[in-house]
């Protein structure tokens, strides 16, 4: 399980240790990494959605299970949520799944939904699920 | 694929690090010292030699080790007496101090193999050699490694503030990069300066790559003012350990000139690879992943900049019961996370003074007004709950009408309320995910990196 417990070294790759999926069933975390490209990601809060192009066009938020979609390229340096039905982009993912933008170099593509939406005025938020469309 | 002419190589002590991860309740044991940047190199798939220092107790792991996880020619440049070379890592996350604690550190004796060393160098080809010298290292060592003419020799200080102070042993050593991070001595507990570290460094020096934490990277040239900020492009962070040593790595194997910004960001992208699991193929995998971006995307992508110095100007606001005759281990603890990052926070009880009901309708005023005065002076606001204590649940209110950010710390899990789940911005009980959202919502304010 990534070098658990101290009887020895365990750590090699190749072994059931060297991956968080080789289950030798000695319980522990150790972390993600790896092939993340095919795993669907819930409860994402997006940054920045007061200031994107959803917001300051409609002065409003996409309702709920609105349909999105991640953009294949950069905008602005961030990897973009956008509205399927207008386009627009309503946040940017937080830079922790950058690891995306790889997954997509490799022909992985996302689409989600919008799961909830806070439309406090001062600080307006939308959360959304993604997973690699098929 | 990493276009490479020749292998690096390692010179350093081989560890053993024995940490707990997050959520865990089994010790882990892996190698470390030199390890690290190893394992990043295999998993680059970019070729190198290991000259390494272990006690004799460890060899035959290490080289078993290290064989299977792709080194090119291996031996063994010292040998170590007197300690097991174990480290115990008492926070591997790094939402504070490490507390790192090398076993019997203070009677370890080094022994070179001087004949040995010597002759493995010059049997091996290899451009660059990466060294992480510590203080009991003897000093022949850095002798017979910087007399090398046919490679360059790049070198970790975080171990050796004497190197920095020295101006590279009185200019006895010539290095090409040279690398140092906000972990080592020289920044905590005291920061010694960043003018005094400037002033000396490029006397021996072609560059320095100063090493911020979740704050980004910088890099500083000999020739000019030229500084380059290298954001960090964090991920979930499982561990903290050895993640700098990868980078150093990571930047000698792409690195095409001095202050090569695709390298430095590219290097970035790797290290947080490497802090997300301690799962070796899938950090392999993941790795190779990062290599695929394009040269464009790396030089775009936006991360998080926080300069070390820039921090100490940053007010963090503590909301929280910090009375005195409540138990708080919490609040300390993190209040020293926060410092050690060179944060400023502001417990306006220790500033202004506890109110007591004795106090009057006057008093009460002032104390109010006084701290209102620290919250308007603050960016953040972290709330910690120990308890529903009332002056820090109307706290974050206040501060989230004023627009200002908000991380409510839960260490004892007690909310249960929907105003106080939904409204921060982030709430958490762990105190590693605090500090780095912290450097979230105050580094990615800095969108021009």
């Amino acid at each position: 399980m990534g070098s658990t417990g101290t009887g020895r070294f365990s750590d090699y790759s190749g072994t059931p240790d060297g991956r968080r999926s080789g289950g030798n069933g000695q319980g522990g975390s150790g972390g993600s990494g790896g092939s993340d490209c095919d795993r669907a990601i819930g409860d994402i809060q997006l940054e920045e959605v007061g200031r994107c192009q959803f917001f300051i066009t409609k002065n409003d938020l996409p309702q709920k299970h609105s349909d999105v979609s991640l953009d294949s390229e950069l905008v602005s340096g961030r990897l973009a949520i956008k509205d399927q039905k207008s386009g627009l982009i309503i946040g940017y993912l937080p830079t922790r799944y950058n690891y995306l933008l790889s997954c997509m170099n490799e022909g992985f593509s996302y689409v989600g939904i919008v799961n909830s939406i806070v439309n406090e005025k001062t600080f307006p938020r939308v959360w959304v699920d993604l997973a690699p469309s098929v | 694929m990493i276009d490479m002419t020749k292998p690096i190589l390692l010179v350093g002590n081989v560890l053993v690090d024995v940490f707990t991860l997050p959520g865990d309740s089994e010790k882990r044991l892996r190698l470390g010292g030199i390890a690290h940047a190893a394992r990043t190199l295999w998993g680059l798939g970019v070729d190198y030699h290991v000259a390494y220092i272990a006690p004799i107790y460890l060899h035959d792991n290490i080289e078993d080790y290290f064989k299977k996880h792709g080194v090119n020619c291996i031996c063994c440049a010292a040998e170590v007496f007197g300690s097991p070379n174990i480290a115990l890592i008492g926070d591997p996350t790094e939402a504070g101090d490490q507390r790192y604690e090398l076993l019997l550190r203070e009677i370890k004796k080094v022994v070179l193999k001087s004949a040995i060393l010597e002759k493995f160098i010059s049997d091996c080809e290899f451009k660059d050699i990466l060294f992480f010298p510590e203080i009991t290292d003897p000093p022949e060592l850095i002798s017979i490694l910087s007399k090398n003419k046919t490679s360059t020799l790049h070198i970790d200080a975080n171990n050796i503030p004497d190197l920095i102070d020295s101006k590279g042993f009185h200019g006895q050593i010539k290095v090409g990069s040279l690398f140092l991070s906000t972990s080592s001595c020289f920044f905590y507990p005291e920061f010694k300066g960043l003018s005094r570290l400037l002033g000396n460094v490029f006397s021996f020096c072609e560059e320095l790559i100063l090493k911020e934490n979740r704050g980004g990277t910088r890099a500083f040239g000999k020739k000019g003012d030229i500084t380059l900020s290298i954001p960090c492009f964090p991920r979930a962070i499982m561990h903290s350990v050895g993640v700098g040593d990868g980078f150093d790595a990571t930047y000698l194997a792409l690195k095409k000139e001095d202050l090569d910004e695709y390298a430095l960001r590219l290097s970035s992208i790797v290290a947080a690879s490497y802090a997300a699991t301690t799962f070796v193929d899938d950090m392999k995998d993941d790795m190779q992943l990062c290599l695929g971006m394009s040269r464009k995307d790396v030089l775009c992508m936006k991360g998080q900049c926080l300069p070390w110095e820039d921090r100490k100007k940053i007010n963090i606001y503590i909301a929280a019961p910090d009375f005195d005759y409540v138990e708080k281990p919490e609040l300390a603890y993190l209040v020293d996370c926060l410092k050690y990052h060179n944060f400023f926070p502001r417990l306006p009880i220790r500033e202004n003074g506890q109110a007591s009901e004795s106090d009057n309708i006057f008093e009460k005023r002032r104390l109010f007004d006084a701290d209102i005065r620290i919250m308007d002076e603050c960016s953040l606001m972290i709330a910690i709950l120990l308890y529903n204590d009332q002056g820090t649940l109307v706290e974050i209110g206040m501060a989230k009408s004023k627009g200002m950010p908000v991380i409510v710390y839960d260490p004892r899990k007690i909310i249960n309320n929907l105003f106080l789940e939904i409204l921060p911005d982030k709430v958490t009980s762990d105190a590693e995910e605090t500090i780095s959202t912290v450097f979230s919502i105050l580094g990615g304010r800095k969108f021009g990196v």
